[in-house]
């Protein structure tokens, strides 16, 4: 058994009964909100037959373990129940919304690594003023909220200058429009994640560069190119993976502030729905596959971590 | 903080951890301007926050229907907003939910995880699997998620929604807590007050904890700037808010209703939150410094630019006087090697004006204790002084090219090709994410211009040539999987494949076992004889001296002390330092004498006396030893000495 797929299996053995806490937990959930969700969704005006057989209808009058047993066998089918607002399955509305929120996360980080890791490099390579001016103004990017940098990009480039949507989302099917509409969203996210990639690469930098062996091959007469961009920047590349895998979970909190700012109708946006109209269900489909894609990125980050390590890779 | 250490033996002493004094403290929190400004913002905004009822000018919650969106005025120093309230007042009182909370979830994670992680890292075994487990398990959590979904239970109620935050956030402090205090359990203090029988909890609490704090703190302020932006993005989402108390989120949402109307209203509480998210980041990485052990990564500057190449210092005046010698290979003059320090001059030289040659083919020692200035100055030979030192005066000739600020591309023409180097640490000197033939291999395509194949079979014989038993074995090995032996006869196949005229070797045997001592040794002196490659060895060690130099040249405090051929200098030595170095070795020991060291250690350079730069050592000291820098005094060709006393002392020399 080699020592990545070890890792995988670590991490899985963690992840299941991980889910079931989490799964658990959204489940009796539902039993803290105030109030039964009758009264609630009918309002004041239904009378008590209606909102008793309203809660009958969900399966609310059975005995509590009962209906624990039944939601968990559904929900491990990937049957997350009736929304108790549209009456529509909770699983149909996550797997409409889960592809807005992959697309936002997906081209963030991609946004992130393109530039995170060449700008921590130069900054590694110019000690002095370039440096400086680059810790300090990484400082001020990460404390910048994302929602108060979506807003501003909404008015300079969406209500001042028209170059992109303010709100809304196009789909896939057509990539340029998909694309012109998750531009500011995107920009919005991955700003103070870049920088933060960024400083991180550029201690791993300094870090590297300062090591013998870099020493050693530059006295061994390879070219800068070499020296830099195949050892150094090799040698960064873990601390990197891990820091990717914290921002990759970060981007998921992320998207449910800017999916409610761009008006983008990702997973966040349902939760949000769930969550003001007290859709009990829909939250709980929603906190489920948000821990799932939990599961799956640390998963992929020890995976590649292991991945990288040399000594995972000998015979 | 490290201990002082003795002479040769100071790689061995372990810094010991020791918890940062209240100065440290506060040079961390005041150090700079920026944390100081940092500091005093945060107090600011504390007190303001805290006094705001006192403070403010307005009723932040009193609409004015005649005063809406105004922009800054007098009356209203930041303006109004749709509703005409006063946005200075509404700053003001908007802060304290924010800090509250952030501290709500600081302080519940703190709680739980500090305690928690303690217990993990020093008892160890099951409770340290249990927890470290249920740290884990909130690893896999999405935080900000469920603190969102238990607003569906809890709306409007920061109490609990930050107190959740707060206790999923406990897992990774758990596990900050538990790494940091394993590593400071096993340390020899704690070790001894364990032995001087103090209780677990005063172990924990005097010893661990003060150690552990500076890192704790970090924490803190990391948790405090988190928690705001949590809060403030909830209320920016209508979760976390009160309209009885706006807070700053809850304010940018309010202004982001009104952009195309009134944009200046996004700027007042940005501002605010931004400087403070700041303001705490900037702390919290200022007291980073604290903990023991961190290196100051920051401060480290990579070897790998451009133009760092020669600089004058004003203090090394002379100019290169010698000229070089006819027929040798390598000839420095007067070389100066100096890093950056405070004073007029701006630099320190640690190698101060050294002179000499090299042959062809032969073999060179350049010995001393540690701190001597020896591996700065072959360093500089193929122009690899780490950064922030620099080559200050001076000349390296090497087969007629001037090295000293010589361009990198005649530099790199030279690396590798005619000068090799192999380093004291073999186990650091390979890069250990490739294989040892795919770096060789590298190495040997970028010599010659050679096919993958023909590569790969170079490969093979070089590492044959070293002693390798099964090179292709070996070649697919990563560093981890060869011992240190094997890694320096790598390192030396490295420096080799380039077939170089000369071989800078840093003390290459210095951190191997005493067998293997002895065969790399032979290795190169097998090589060295075998190709007519000349060696600069560097070593502290006067049997290497013995067992394979032609010439040797002793260094002291930056300068050469005594130059001559190795029999010579060993058998009638003409500094004092030398004999001193020659009676520390157990070999020259009579059984039942005691075994005699040089009392004291190498100053560091800026401690360098203005005279004879060992005499506060040297038992032969006089008067005239005092008086000023002693110059070194030719004896016999090929044989100089730089002490006052040379010819006087001459039979006491010998009879020591």
């Amino acid at each position: 058994m080699t020592p990545v797929i070890r890792a995988a299996l670590g991490r899985l053995v963690l992840a299941i009964p991980m889910l079931f806490v989490v799964a658990t937990a959204t489940f009796f959930l539902q039993q803290l909100v105030p109030g039964d969700p009758g009264t609630f969704i009918l309002g004041n005006e239904a009378s008590p037959t209606e909102i008793r057989q309203f809660d009958a209808g969900l399966g609310l009058n059975k005995p509590i373990l009962e209906q624990y047993g039944t939601w968990l066998g559904r929900a491990i089918r990937g049957n997350l129940g009736m929304s108790w607002t549209s009456r529509s399955p909770v699983t149909q509305t996550l797997l409409a919304a889960a592809p807005i929120t992959l697309s936002l996360t997906v081209l963030a980080i991609i946004v992130i690594v393109c530039l995170g890791v060449p700008l921590g490099t130069l900054a590694a390579l110019h000690a002095g003023p370039v440096d400086r001016f680059f810790q300090a103004f990484a400082g001020f990017a990460i404390a910048l909220p994302n929602f108060w940098l979506g807003v501003g990009l909404v008015l300079f480039l969406a209500v001042d200058a028209r170059l992109f949507p303010a709100t809304g989302y196009a789909s896939l099917s057509d990539p340029a429009q998909w694309l012109h509409s998750l531009v500011l969203p995107v920009c919005a996210l991955a700003f103070g994640m870049t920088m933060s990639l960024a400083l991180q690469v550029r201690s791993a930098m300094i870090d590297v560069l300062a090591r013998d062996y870099i020493r050693s091959l530059r006295a061994a007469g390879l070219p800068r190119r070499s020296v830099l961009f195949k050892h150094a920047l090799r040698n960064c590349m873990a601390p990197v993976v891990t820091t990717v895998g914290f921002q990759l979970l970060g981007l998921l909190a992320g998207a449910v502030v800017i999916e409610q700012l761009f008006n983008l109708p990702g997973l966040g946006s349902v939760l949000l729905t769930g969550v003001t109209e007290h859709d009990v269900p829909l939250v709980q489909g929603a906190v489920l596959l948000f821990a799932v894609f939990v599961v799956v990125v640390n998963l992929l980050t020890d995976v590649a971590a292991a991945a990288l390590n040399p000594r995972a890779r000998g015979r | 903080m490290t201990q002082a250490s003795g002479p040769l033996g100071s790689a061995a002493v372990a810094p010991i951890s020791r918890a940062p004094s209240a100065r440290a403290w506060l040079r961390a929190l005041l150090g700079s301007p920026v944390s100081a400004a940092s500091l005093l913002w945060l107090v600011t905004v504390v007190v303001v926050s805290a006094f705001a009822p006192l403070l403010a000018p307005d009723n932040p919650l009193q609409n004015n229907l005649n005063a809406l969106l105004q922009g800054p005025s007098l009356h209203h120093l930041l303006g109004t907003d749709e509703l005409g309230r006063d946005v200075l007042s509404r700053l003001m009182f908007g802060g304290a939910t924010l800090l509250w909370g952030a501290a709500e979830a600081t302080a519940v994670a703190l709680l739980l995880g500090v305690p928690a992680g303690l217990l993990a890292g020093y008892t160890g075994k099951r409770a340290d699997r249990l927890l470290t487990w249920a740290a884990d398990l909130s690893f896999a959590l999405p935080a900000f998620v469920i603190v969102v979904a238990l607003a569906v239970i809890y709306p409007q109620n920061v109490v609990i929604l930050m107190g959740a935050l707060g206790v999923i956030s406990a897992g990774g402090v758990l596990r900050f807590t538990r790494n940091l205090t394993r590593a400071v359990r096993d340390e020899l203090y704690v070790d001894a007050a364990r032995v001087a029988g103090l209780r677990r909890r005063q172990i924990l609490l005097r010893h661990i904890l003060p150690v552990i704090a500076p890192p704790l703190v970090v924490q803190a302020f990391v948790g405090m700037s988190v928690g705001l932006i949590v809060l403030a993005s909830l209320s920016f989402l209508g979760l976390g808010t009160n309209p009885e108390s706006p807070n700053w989120g809850q304010m940018i949402y309010d202004a982001s209703q009104q952009i195309t109307s009134d944009p200046w209203l996004l700027v007042p509480a940005g501002a605010v939150l931004v400087l403070t998210v700041m303001a705490l980041n900037f702390l919290g990485n200022s007291v980073r410094d604290l903990a023991p052990g961190t290196r100051q990564s920051g401060r480290r500057r990579p070897p790998l630019r451009r133009g760092a190449g020669r600089r004058d210092l004003p203090e090394a005046g002379a100019a290169a006087s010698a000229e070089p010698s006819e027929g040798s290979l390598l000839s420095v003059r007067e070389l100066v090697v100096a890093f950056p320090a405070p004073g007029p001059a701006g630099l320190q030289a640690v190698v101060d004006r050294v002179s000499f040659d090299v042959a062809a083919g032969e073999t060179f020692g350049l010995v001393g204790e540690s701190g001597c200035g020896k591996t700065m100055s072959v360093l500089a030979v193929p122009g690899l002084v780490p950064a922030p030192g620099v080559v200050s005066g001076g000349s390296i000739l090497f087969d007629g090219i001037e090295l000293v600020g010589a361009p990198g591309r005649v530099l790199r023409k030279v690396r590798g090709s005619r000068i090799g180097f192999i380093s004291q640490e073999p186990m650091t000197a390979l890069d250990p994410s490739f294989t040892v033939g795919s770096q060789l291999r590298e190495v040997l395509r970028r010599h010659g211009r050679i096919s993958r194949r023909t590569a790969r079979a170079r490969c093979n014989e070089l590492l044959r040539e070293v002693g390798i038993p099964d090179p292709v074995a070996t070649a697919k090995c990563f560093l981890h999987q060869v011992s240190g032996g094997m890694a320096q006869r790598i390192a030396i196949a490295m420096a080799l494949s380039g077939e170089p005229d000369l071989l800078v070797a840093d003390e290459p045997t210095t951190a191997l076992d005493v067998t293997v001592q002895a065969e790399i040794l032979d290795l190169l002196r097998g090589l060295s004889d075998r190709r007519g490659m000349a060696l600069l060895l560097v070593t502290h060690d006067l049997g290497v001296v013995a067992d394979i130099c032609d010439r040797v040249a002793v260094m002291y405090a930056g300068q050469i002390a005594e130059e001559g051929s190795a029999g010579e200098l060993l058998s009638d030595p003409k500094h004092p330092y030398t004999i001193g170095l020659l009676s520390s070795m157990p070999g020259a020991a009579r059984a039942g004498t005691v075994l005699t060291a040089i009392p004291g250690t190498v100053p560091v350079p800026r401690d360098w006396p203005a005279w004879c730069r060992f005499e506060p050592r040297c038992a032969l000291a006089a008067e005239a030893c005092r008086v000023g820098p002693v110059a070194l005094s030719g004896l016999s060709p090929g044989r100089q000495s730089r002490c006052v006393r040379v010819a006087e002392l001459a039979g006491e020399l010998g009879r020591t």
